[in-house]
Formats: structure tokens, C-alpha cells, sequence
């Protein structure tokens, strides 16, 4: 077992270094542009003040100057960068699982060894699990670092729990590539499928904060509520269970999916 | 107590494009029953799309077959719960390798799951001309003759009761095939069952103890060695003078006589030590080329896949 295990970490030994560099770059890129040229001051510095605006519009109440740490994660969160990583990476993860070994023909191989497929299925996820861990841990842990230089003490137990939140997040997305997987014959489909879906529920979200329509607790990119809640003003857990529950939903299909099919 | 057992074992394959679900099958493998024993090669001969890999694929469970029963060791094998793969070895006609592995990481990899005696596994690489140094590089820097060869040891390193090869040597030369025969027949000696796909009438009839012919899906004759080189086809091609007249056609079954220039073109089947003594009766044999006809021509002279459909 420990054999598949290593073989699919060491499939992601240079890909997660490279995620995990660029979100700490990210952090380095806002404490450049908000400590060193001057806070609000300067031209970067008035981007940023921008930027945390736009965040008083696309999250509602509570996030904005006078909140600035949550403000400053709110950012964050919501860069596109770090949803195009993280979601990528999770989409790219789960979509490799079934539909790309078939298509790169491996699957003989790997569905050769004498485990049940969901066993095999189980293995793999458990590895996008490690992945997406370390890039939350990050992600939380840099913008801990970083977020001192706004002169904001933030409880550390809050940043905790957007890491807990972040990673069910990116566990659901990845589980729905998963499932894509399953039953698709080629990874490039499962991928784009997967990256098509989160687009869509952005697109829901961020209609939502525009006041198009009413928010919802469970879409999959509610990514401001995690500013919401470093500002107190709602609790992470159920939406945490509620993203844990879509990733364990969306697992156990693939994996029934995966032992019934024809590879 | 046979190894593998397979009965009624269908699989069909009805989707075709443009009709969702067709009526009738289109492709896949009907109705086949045959059993291993320990020692004992088995062949599935056929040409290509006879549903040689189908076959093997749904007898380890990689597809559902519709119908029919596989018994391994005396028990049903629940294709759900792998129960075959952990004593079998198997060997696919196409793959490729994860990127990053060496040799000796695919090996290990192969190996999840099973018991492996390293000293056994270095004498099938030996076996095979795959040194140490070659098994700490790159698989994909390999040639696919060392790569085939590279998957036969993955197949055979924990010494399974019941070893599945689809083509195992279509990309080797002869001296490449010699070793991987000497290891099937090390392997036999040992108590193992084999079942091996092939197109190559030649190669079945050196390892095999009994022959399956498929075509388009059902087993349309079993053989064995033997009597499947008498029914072996020769084409000839003789320059002799004067050209044998139609009593040697008649008397020894040639047929389809073409004269091509100076040379004469026919066919003829079973015995040719027969046929050459006859040429040589008949007048001055000045030169003759003799090659075993493709396995289509003794397909349909011998088999007449009509009847055996029905």
C-alpha cells in the first residue's frame, strides 16, 4: 500500500513546491504593497485600499478598513490566484485518479494489483488530501506571518479554522473531479468539467454579493464568509461540514462508480 | 483440479456511434468455455479484433461480462473484490509507466500488495538480460523490447498460480522470444497455468499444450500443436522444368496454381515433405521459395465460420 502511496506523492513533488511558493508569494507581494510603500499611501497602497473595497462589495458587512485583517485574508481568499491554484490543483488531482490512467493507459497496471478499486480510488484521494493540506497549512500559516505587518492581532484559533475551511473547500471540489473521473474515459474532460462547475458557482456567489440574487450558505466559493468570520459575525463549522459532507458524498459515488465499471 | 475455469462467459459490446444501444452485439466475446491445468499453456490464436484481449480482460475482471462464470483454484472469483489478481500475473498488450520510475521502482510498485522473493525476481531479470544498472534508469528511456520484458518480470515476480500474457512477445526478435519461452516453460515445470494471447501461428505452436482458435468473438476450434501443423498452409513459389502438370494438383491437394514469369505460384497444406518428393518426381526442381501462409488463409480453409456461428 505504502508503494501507491509514494508513487502518487512523487507524482506531485514539483507541483506543490510551485503552489506553495506562489501563495507565499502572494502574502510577500500584499506586504510589499501595503508596508514598505506606505500603507494606504502610494500608488500600490491605494490599489490595495481599492482592492479592500471591492471586498466591502463582493462581502458584505464587516469586512473593510475598519476590519482590516479580515480585510486583508478577504483578499486573499478571494484572489483569483489562489482559486485558480487551489482549485486547479484539486480539479487536476481528482481528474488524474481514474479517467487519466485509462487514457495514459496505466489503469491495467494500477487495477492489476490485488486490492479492490475503491481501495485504489481511496489511496489516491487520500494523497490530493496530503496536497491540499499542505498548500491550507500555506496559505494560512504564511498570511499569519504576514498579516502582523498590518499591525492587527488576529486570534490565531480563526486562522485555524479558514485553514479547516479552505481545505473541506478544495476537498469538495476535488472529490467532484473524482467523480468525473469515474466514469469518464479521458482526464482532460474530468478536469475542464470540474473547472467549468466552480466557475459557475463563482459566478453564482459572486451575482450573490452583487445583490442580483440571495447568497447562499453552501456554494462552494462562499469564500468571504471566512472573512465574515475572523470578523465574529458568523461561525465556520457547519459550512466546513457542509463542504466535508459534498467531498464524502461525491468520494463514495466515485469510488462505487470506479469498482462497477469497464476500465 | 484445473487452475482457471471459464464458463459461458460472454461479453458484449452493443454501443456502436450514432446508435446508443444497437440490437444485436457488435463486438466482444460469446459463449467461451475452457479450463487450465497446472503445467499447462493455453493459446487464444486469432487475428486482430478476434477478441483475444476482450477475453482475458473480462476473465480478470477489467470489464463485466454479461454472462458466464470464472473459477479460480475451485472458487468463483468476485471480480469486485480482486480476488483473482492477488495470484495472478498479468501482462497487457499496451501500457505506459508512470514518468518518474526506474526500473526497479516499477517493479516495486508491481509488486503492492504481494510477496516477493527478491532472489526470485533477480533471476527473471537475469533471465531476461536486464542488468541492475539498466533497472536504475529511466523506464521510459527504455526500448519497448526491454520495456516488454521489464512488464513480464512485474507479471511473474510473485510467483502467481495463474499467469496472463496478451502478446508477450510481438515486439521481440527470436532470441528476445527464446528467453521469455525458456521462462514460460521454467514457470510450467513449476506447477503455473498460462494463458497467452497471440496472432503468430508459429509461436503457439512452440509453447502451447493446446490451441483456441477465436474468431469474431467464439472459439471456433480447439487444437493442439500438432494438429494445427497439419493443418499448417504453405505458399509455394518453384521454378522447375518441365512445370508439374494437374496430376500433381490433384494428387496432392495443391491448389490455386499462378504461374508468375518463370516461376509458379500455389498453395498447399499439411505434409511438405510430401509435396517436395512429388515436385521432385515430377522434373528438375531449379528453385523454391516456401513460406507458412497468414493465419486468415488456414482460418477460412479450415473453419467454416458460418456453420460454427450458428
Amino acid at each position: 500500500m505504502h508503494r501507491l502511496l509514494y508513487a502518487w506523492l512523487k507524482e506531485q513533488w514539483l507541483i506543490l513546491p510551485i503552489l506553495g511558493f506562489l501563495l507565499i508569494l502572494l502574502n510577500v507581494a500584499m506586504y510589499i504593497a501595503w508596508h514598505l510603500l506606505g500603507g494606504t499611501e502610494g500608488i500600490l497602497g491605494s490599489l490595495l485600499q481599492d482592492g479592500i473595497e471591492m471586498v466591502q462589495v463582493f462581502g458584505g458587512q464587516g469586512v473593510g478598513p475598519e476590519n482590516l485583517g479580515a480585510s486583508y485574508l478577504a483578499v486573499g481568499w478571494r484572489h483569483p490566484i489562489v482559486v485558480a491554484m487551489l482549485a486547479g490543483y484539486a480539479a487536476s488531482r481528482g481528474s488524474k485518479a481514474v479517467a487519466r490512467e485509462i487514457e495514459e493507459e496505466r489503469s491495467e497496471f494500477l487495477f492489476s494489483l490485488p486490492y479492490p478499486r475503491f481501495f485504489i480510488l481511496l489511496a489516491h484521494f487520500l494523497t490530493t488530501a496530503l496536497g491540499v493540506a499542505v498548500l491550507s497549512a500555506l496559505l494560512v500559516y504564511s498570511s499569519i506571518y504576514f498579516s502582523g505587518t498590518f499591525g492587527l492581532e488576529i486570534a490565531v484559533s480563526s486562522y485555524k479554522a479558514t485553514g479547516y475551511i479552505t481545505f473541506a473547500l478544495y476537498m469538495a471540489v476535488a472529490s467532484i473531479a473524482y467523480f468525473f473521473s469515474s466514469f469518464l474515459r479521458q482526464g482532460g474532460w474530468a478536469l475542464n468539467l470540474t473547472l467549468v462547475l466552480v466557475l459557475a458557482l463563482y459566478a453564482g456567489d459572486f451575482g450573490a454579493n452583487l445583490g442580483f440574487w440571495e447568497n447562499s450558505s453552501y456554494t462552494l466559493f462562499v469564500n468571504y464568509r471566512v472573512a465574515e468570520s475572523l470578523g465574529g459575525l458568523s461561525t465556520l463549522g457547519p459550512e466546513a461540514l457542509g463542504f466535508l459532507g459534498v467531498a464524502g458524498l461525491f468520494l463514495a459515488a466515485s469510488m462505487a462508480i470506479t469498482t462497477i465499471r469497464n476500465i | 483440479m484445473s487452475v482457471l475455469q471459464v464458463t459461458g462467459l460472454t461479453k458484449a459490446y452493443r454501443r456502436s456511434i450514432g446508435q446508443l444501444v444497437a440490437k444485436e452485439a457488435r463486438s466482444g466475446v460469446f459463449n467461451i468455455n475452457f479450463s487450465i491445468a497446472k503445467g499447462e499453456v493455453y493459446g487464444l490464436l486469432g487475428l486482430e479484433g478476434a477478441g483475444k484481449t476482450t477475453l482475458i480482460r473480462a476473465i480478470l475482471g477489467f470489464v463485466r461480462p454479461n454472462k458466464g462464470k470464472v473459477t479460480f483454484l475451485g472458487k468463483k472469483h468476485y471480480r469486485i473484490l480482486n480476488t483473482l489478481l492477488k495470484h495472478a500475473g498479468y501482462m497487457p498488450q499496451t501500457y505506459s509507466f508512470y514518468e518518474d520510475f526506474s526500473g526497479w521502482q516499477f517493479l516495486k510498485f508491481m509488486a503492492s500488495g504481494r510477496k516477493v522473493d527478491p532472489v526470485y525476481r533477480k533471476e527473471l531479470t537475469k533471465a531476461l538480460g536486464l542488468d541492475a544498472d539498466l533497472l536504475r534508469s529511466r523506464v521510459w528511456e527504455y526500448s519497448p523490447v526491454t520495456q516488454q520484458k521489464l512488464v513480464m518480470v512485474s507479471a511473474m515476480q510473485h510467483k502467481p498460480a495463474f499467469l496472463a500474457l496478451d502478446e508477450p512477445t510481438c515486439q521481440m526478435n527470436m532470441p528476445e522470444r527464446q528467453a521469455v519461452y525458456r521462462l514460460i516453460d521454467t514457470y510450467t515445470a513449476g506447477g503455473g497455468a498460462v494463458l497467452l494471447t497471440s496472432e503468430s501461428t508459429a509461436e503457439v505452436e512452440t509453447i502451447c499444450s493446446r490451441i483456441a482458435l477465436l474468431d469474431g468473438g467464439r472459439i471456433i476450434a480447439e487444437e493442439t500443436p500438432e494438429s494445427l501443423r497439419r493443418k499448417a498452409i504453405y505458399n509455394f513459389a518453384i521454378h522447375m522444368d518441365p512445370a508439374p502438370d494437374s496430376s500433381f494438383f490433384a494428387e496432392t491437394g495443391a491448389s490455386g496454381p499462378q504461374a508468375a514469369g518463370s516461376s509458379l505460384h500455389f498453395q498447399a497444406a499439411g505434409d511438405i515433405s510430401r509435396i517436395l518428393a512429388r515436385l521432385q518426381e515430377a522434373g528438375r526442381l531449379k528453385a523454391l521459395d516456401l513460406e507458412r501462409a497468414p493465419l486468415q488463409d488456414t482460418v477460412s480453409r479450415f473453419y467454416k465460420k458460418e456453420e460454427l456461428h450458428a
